[in-house]
């Protein structure tokens, strides 16, 4: 998630027969007009074929530009299990690729000594600004939430390297990206000034903060639902995150991506993260399936990335008092570059297979090149295709593919690991606030 | 609204309001208990005539020798809705005894005298604003010039011209003479939608629909009182609800962002249709209070204020939210229930969101007292009686942030709140009287000498 590290957004409820689906009835009618899922899966692992640096290993979070987030590292993560599990590479490849990356990820610099960097260079492994120059520019508590997830996801689907995962995670010091209660904070670094922040909003928030409870970590303030306000679109209710971007200055749009990742790698059901999940989801995709109803405009919104300004655009289904609001992330609006999302496109068909999923998919099928890899999506404002190709759009499809095939993509309870006896041992602190070794959260305070 | 933007004065506070945001209310969704509640309908008390008496101060200190009132204390302009609040001022403190029956006539007939003798927007409508020391036409700044004109202002002003004309037949004539000036398919277009004027950068007249979900269809009653039809302007739609403090509260549709028309939503709108109309339709002459046959437009009255005491249980915070007037920049704001995407959102005209100028509206507040007879609004009446100063009138409110008094003085909170004193002794404030045959009624019927520039309800062809 490049920049929008200021984001948040929501849960989810499931119609009958979703959640660990297989295939469904559309299926071959699909076969017969275009791509097979197969054929979809390549494309998208054509992206990370295309994008890795042949010595360093790494995956560039944009088409040909050698940057990349922490949000990214997962997202290669993400990519390698789903292309191995789908059958579009095989075990040797699979684990080079993975070695490589969990090689990188346990030994690259970190902001500060503590976290992961915004960014980093796919070609050097140093960390980097987002004009892609050596600078350490503070850490995003949200992007290395999803790393985090993904460690442990890795983890577990494939315990061999789990030793390695969490390897990864004791390095990390986390005694300024989240209190004792679980409250994210990201950090910027400019100038030689290094200043925190709370990060997330509803959703993406909720998201990361199941990274942070999967490896022990009380967040009970960031993990479950935030407090919501309502709002009727289209008849139905819609709830966003109460905190104001008229008094914080930070957008709070409501987005299916972090629905679709809390439905699809947790099954609604987050580390220590409360309930409604599923609810809240259900929400966000019924509103965007009425307006399809209402006024047949094809609809999946989320947040995307562009080359040109603004880099990142919340395509929301409800943002700063407006419902179908296309805003940047400082507010600003920019009607005109709503998209139908090819990866929100994917994820609702994968959670919500019916008759409106199935024509989403039909018509963003075909925006793909297949030597590069999925594009964005296509404009709302005519349907000229949104051509820029990322790693998350890819990576994205490759998890709804294997969610489709597997259903939940974490999956549930393991054993002591590494991790676990490294944090246990009351004789030998780590010393970088790793669960165990953290102030108890006085919810009374809170 | 075009009139608020005249004022003076000032000091700015800069203070966060209290925690305003919709947490577990103790309410029930969808329940609105206030379309129980009863109205408060009994004579004035001593007090509340005092209060009568303090809101009439302003306009002894504000009427000018031409025939109007200064819309803001001191401040000689005004537009036709302050107009209007000053015809609500003379009709109410004559009925309650503050001023004589022959004192009211004198300035019915000066008033009159004035509006008959104002030049109109390029000889179509009353412009938005007028000096009224000289009656000239003016801009926002005072400064001589014509700028267009308002059909909510216009329509509020022929509710008052109706009110007078009813109850005191021998203005009815000068009332008449006024209105048989203007160009009535100018503000209202044949489809009954209502059209307001400004100039362009050219220099050229643009017509703007105006009006939103409450103003607009009550404004349009003024216009439907003198025999127009106002269809698609008294429809509520397009409309849509959000839901606050358990309330489902309707706001108009309208996207503020593509039509820079605000969509307010204000206790004051609400609280007008009811003191003047009994939130009976425009043309309805049953006397029985007790039955409201503009359905709708009571219902969303009920959820408004609901919305309102549901707050103030769930926060604390006193809660009587309108349109009003400050003591220096920005002078004038919109402090709503909801408007432009959110709830309890006040803002300035060009929509910047201004959450210290929160406050309690004291004719929102008096409007509610009367309206909707419940403990919150005993409150709210303990809060705002005596916030005056006796020797100018009432305050415009009272601030959500702790900061004190509006000390801003204006003619439509004072004159809306002798109306609202005068709807508890009397009920709805429009009387009919019995039917007549005026120079309106005899003229409006016949086709004009120059032939279709000027087009009156009757003539079908404009």
């Amino acid at each position: 998630m490049l920049r929008r590290t200021v984001l948040a957004a929501g849960a989810a409820a499931c119609l009958p027969g979703c959640g660990v689906v297989a295939s469904s009835r559309g299926a071959a009618a699909r076969r017969a007009q275009g791509p097979s899922p197969a054929q979809w899966a390549r494309t998208a692992w054509r992206y990370v074929e295309n994008n890795t640096d042949l010595e360093t290993g790494l995956v560039s979070g944009i088409d040909r530009f050698p940057t990349f987030t922490a949000w990214n590292a997962g997202d290669a993560l993400a990519s390698v299990v789903a292309a191995h599990e789908l059958g579009v590479i095989e075990a040797r490849e699979f684990d080079l690729r993975l070695s490589r990356l969990l090689g990188f990820l346990a030994a690259m610099d970190l902001s500060g000594g503590q976290m992961p960097n915004k960014a980093y260079s796919a070609a050097t492994g140093k960390m980097v600004n987002f004009g892609n120059q050596p600078e350490d520019i503070g850490w995003s508590a949200v992007d290395s939430g999803r790393l985090l997830l993904w460690l442990k996801i890795v983890g577990q689907r494939h315990p061999r390297f789990r030793e390695y995962a969490d390897k990864v995670v004791l390095r990390w010091s986390f005694c300024n990206a989240l209190d004792a209660c679980g409250t994210l904070r990201g950090s910027v670094r400019a100038g030689g000034q290094l200043q925190h922040y709370q990060e997330g909003r509803y959703g993406y928030e909720q998201l990361a903060a199941a990274g942070y409870a999967a490896w022990g970590f009380d967040t009970r303030a960031s993990g479950p639902l935030p407090r919501l306000e309502t709002v009727n679109i289209l008849g139905r209710p819609v709830r966003y995150d109460a905190r104001d971007p008229r008094v914080t200055g930070v957008a709070a749009p409501v987005l299916t991506m972090p629905h679709v990742y809390l439905g699809m790698e947790l099954g609604w059901e987050p580390p220590g993260g409360g309930g409604g999940f599923r609810e809240a989801a259900q929400e966000v995709f019924a509103v965007q399936e009425e307006r399809w109803r209402r006024e047949r405009q094809f609809t999946a919104r989320s947040d995307y990335q562009r080359q040109a300004a603004p880099y990142v655009v919340l395509d929301s289904v409800y943002a700063a008092g407006y419902p179908w609001n296309t805003v940047a992330p400082d507010g600003t609006e920019h009607e005109k570059l709503a998209l139908v999302s090819t990866r929100a496109a994917f994820g609702m068909w994968a959670l919500w297979p019916g008759d409106y999923t199935s024509r989403l998919i039909e018509a963003v099928q075909w925006l793909h090149d297949p030597d590069r890899g999925w594009y964005e999506g296509r404009l709302e404002a005519g349907g000229a295709p949104h051509s820029t190709i990322t790693l998350s759009t890819n990576a994205a499809i490759l998890e709804a593919l294997l969610f489709q095939s597997r259903g939940r993509l974490y999956p549930a309870g393991a054993g002591r690991g590494y991790f676990e006896v490294r944090t246990q041992d009351v004789f030998e602190r780590t010393g970088r606030c790793l669960p165990g070794e953290r102030a108890a959260c006085d919810a009374a305070v809170r | 609204m075009m009139k608020k933007t005249l004022a003076v004065l000032a000091l700015l506070s800069m203070a966060w309001p209290a925690a305003a945001s919709p947490g577990a209310a103790d309410c029930k969704p969808g329940d609105v208990p206030a379309s129980r509640y009863e109205r408060r309908l009994a004579p004035l008390t001593e007090g509340e005539l005092a209060m009568a008496r303090t809101a009439w101060k302003y306009f002894e200190n504000n009427t000018q020798p031409s025939g109007l009132a200064n819309a803001v204390d001191n401040y000689p302009s005004t537009t036709l809705w302050d107009t209007a609040s000053y015809l609500g001022a003379v009709v109410s403190a004559r009925e309650l005894g503050i001023i004589p029956a022959a004192a009211a006539d004198e300035r019915l007939a000066k008033a009159l005298a004035a509006l008959n003798s104002l030049s109109l927007f390029r000889g179509e409508l009353p412009n938005k604003v007028y000096h009224t020391r000289t009656l000239e036409k003016v801009d926002y700044a005072n400064k001589p010039g014509e700028i267009g004109f308002s059909a909510l202002d216009l329509g509020r002003l022929l509710i008052w011209l109706k009110i007078v004309k009813e109850r005191y037949p021998q203005h009815a004539d000068a009332a008449d003479r006024f209105v048989l000036r203007w160009k009535w398919n100018n503000v209202v277009d044949r489809t009954g939608m209502m059209f307001g004027a400004l100039v362009d950068k050219e220099g050229k007249t643009q017509y703007v629909q105006e009006g939103r979900l409450g103003y607009e269809e009550y404004a349009a009653k003024g216009f439907q009182l003198w025999g127009l039809s106002t269809e698609l302007a008294s429809r509520p739609e397009p409309f849509a609800t959000v839901p606050i403090y358990c309330v489902e509260v309707a706001y108009d549709a309208r996207d503020p962002r593509k039509y820079q028309q605000h969509n307010y939503v204000v206790t004051e709108s609400y609280a007008l249709d009811g003191i003047e109309f009994n939130w009976d339709l425009a043309d309805d002459r049953d006397t029985d209070d007790r039955r409201h046959s503009h359905g709708w437009m009571a219902d969303f009255a009920h959820r408004v204020y609901q919305a309102q005491e549901n707050r103030f249980r769930a926060t604390g915070i006193l809660t009587a939210r309108s349109e009003h007037q400050l003591e220096g920049e920005p002078y004038f704001v919109y402090d709503t229930v909801f408007t432009d995407g959110y709830p309890w959102n006040t803002i300035t005209e060009s929509g910047k969101y201004v959450p210290q100028f929160a406050a309690v509206s004291l004719k929102a507040a008096l409007g509610m007292w009367v309206l909707w007879k419940s403990d919150y609004t005993d409150r709210l009446f303990q809060e705002i009686s005596t916030r005056a100063d006796p020797q100018r009138g009432f305050m415009e409110g009272i601030l959500e942030n702790g900061k004190g008094p509006i000390r801003a003085f204006t003619a439509n909170n004072n004159g809306i709140m002798l109306q609202t004193l005068l709807f508890k002794a009397q009920g709805k404030l429009l009387r009919w009287g019995p039917p007549r045959e005026g120079l309106w009624e005899r003229n409006r019927q016949l086709p004009y000498a120059a032939g279709a520039q000027r087009c009156t309800p009757g003539r079908q062809a404009c």
